[in-house]
């Protein structure tokens, strides 16, 4: 079954294992055969004043994959919400018997491949790709923290019919694809998509450099003084820090596919984009790990806060050389900035 | 004692290496990520050290390269342990 694209890993992909997102619809996208690069093609964040915890007012700026794989490949996603688990269940046999890959919403509450099993409930996204009566063959991660292999269906049932899920709207949910369809231009795609990403990063005020500015300060008024964190805030923190390091990197490799499209030399800034996604990677590992093993969460997030805003000057430095890279290109954004 | 470092430690890092022959040796310099130390085991390691050796490692030495291979995970321990032995 090893030859089946579905189980191919994205190179680059080998320690940065976050977000569920891309790694799922990414693998989607290889079993259609085609390059789920694309999933990088936005990046920097996006400014939620209405969120309370800065972590989660920092929203990681990426399209939602369905709009990008129907944009790039003409991919439609039907997304099902079964009345309950042996419902889903049949779907999935049925879906996966015909050669499809499906994705299955489950809760890391219930997942025991998850750091977070029996202590959090959040959403998170897999991949099915083959059923026997009571097992299915469930493509979990990416790179060297994936997880393959066969699950009993009396565990996947307790994983997809949380209240945490129901919560989230995403009970007993699976999402299949249609196959490719339609006359796509990735060329032109590659134009806009640079062109979009660099103008939000420098013009916008609720996006790009300005977002991180204004989440850094409020990070800062967040954590001084005190000396607890709520547990609720534990997960945000955490995946937003990988979700960082995983759209960077996501990005990085998006450079890569849009240099290849439109040959041109974007590789500096590309080399910027992953040293900024491993850096992201390692406040990450400091986080959960140091989490994990006892240590005060709003210390941890704290020292966090002087690593972000190494990063963030670090992203505006590398944006900044990007920007260079498309004029000299002739593929200047429209930005001031 | 293998390689430098105590049964313990040994121990410890063996049980969290699904990919590892039991008859195995285990190498200082092997990839601990490429014989199944993932995530989760990384914690479960990581608190099992500190709590049978009485350290606790410093914030910036909490990242995956720390745990790349015995020989690096075994450096950080001696490093945490070498001020109690001194004082000894």
């Amino acid at each position: 079954v090893t030859d089946r694209p579905v189980y191919y890993e994205l190179p680059g992909f080998e320690r940065i294992h976050l977000d569920c997102e891309t790694s799922a619809f990414g693998r989607v996208l290889r079993h259609l055969s085609v390059d789920p690069r694309i999933l990088g093609d936005e990046w920097g964040y996006r400014y939620r004043p209405d969120r309370p915890f800065p972590l989660a007012a920092a929203e990681i700026a990426r399209s939602w994959p369905p709009d990008s794989m129907l944009r790039w490949y003409g991919i439609e996603v039907r997304t099902t919400d079964h009345a309950d688990p042996d419902a889903a269940w049949a779907v999935l046999r049925e879906l996966t018997g015909r050669g499809e890959a499906v994705l299955l919403s489950v809760d890391l509450y219930e997942w025991p491949m998850s750091t977070f099993h029996g202590r959090f409930g959040f959403p998170h996204r897999v991949v099915v790709a083959e059923c026997r009566p009571d097992e299915a063959l469930v493509l979990d991660g990416r790179g060297e923290n994936r997880h393959i292999g066969w699950l009993d269906r009396a565990l996947l049932a307790r994983a997809m019919s949380t209240p945490t899920l129901t919560e989230a709207g995403e009970r007993c949910r699976t999402m299949r694809f249609t196959a490719p369809e339609g006359d796509h231009d990735p060329r032109s795609e590659c134009r806009s998509a640079l062109a979009t990403s660099c103008v939000r990063y420098f013009d916008s005020e609720q996006e790009g450099w300005r977002a991180s500015e204004t989440v850094l300060t409020r990070l800062r008024e967040f954590t001084a003084g005190k000396t607890a964190l709520a547990d609720e805030c534990v997960m945000p923190a955490v995946a937003f820090l990988g979700g960082a390091a995983s759209q960077w990197q996501l990005s990085s490799l998006f450079l890569d596919f849009a240099a290849e499209q439109l040959a041109v030399d974007l590789g500096p800034a590309a080399a910027g984009f992953r040293q900024i996604a491993a850096l992201w990677m390692r406040a990450y590992h400091i986080f959960l790990f140091g989490y994990h093993a006892g240590r005060s969460p709003i210390g941890l997030l704290r020292k966090a806060t002087g690593r972000i805003t190494e990063l963030a000057s670090m992203e505006r430095t590398a944006m900044e050389l990007l920007e260079r890279q498309l004029a000299e290109t002739g593929l200047r954004c429209a930005s001031g900035g | 004692v293998n390689n430098g470092w105590d049964e313990r430690f040994e121990a410890m890092v063996r049980a969290r290496l699904p990919f590892l022959a039991e008859s195995g040796e285990l190498a200082g310099d092997v990839d601990l990520r490429a014989l199944g130390l993932d995530s989760l085991a990384i914690v479960e390691l990581l608190v099992e050290i500190e709590q049978t050796y009485q350290v606790e490692f410093d914030d910036e030495d909490l990242t995956a390269e720390t745990f790349a291979t015995p020989d690096v995970l075994w450096t950080s321990v001696r490093r945490l342990l070498e001020p109690a032995e001194i004082r000894d």
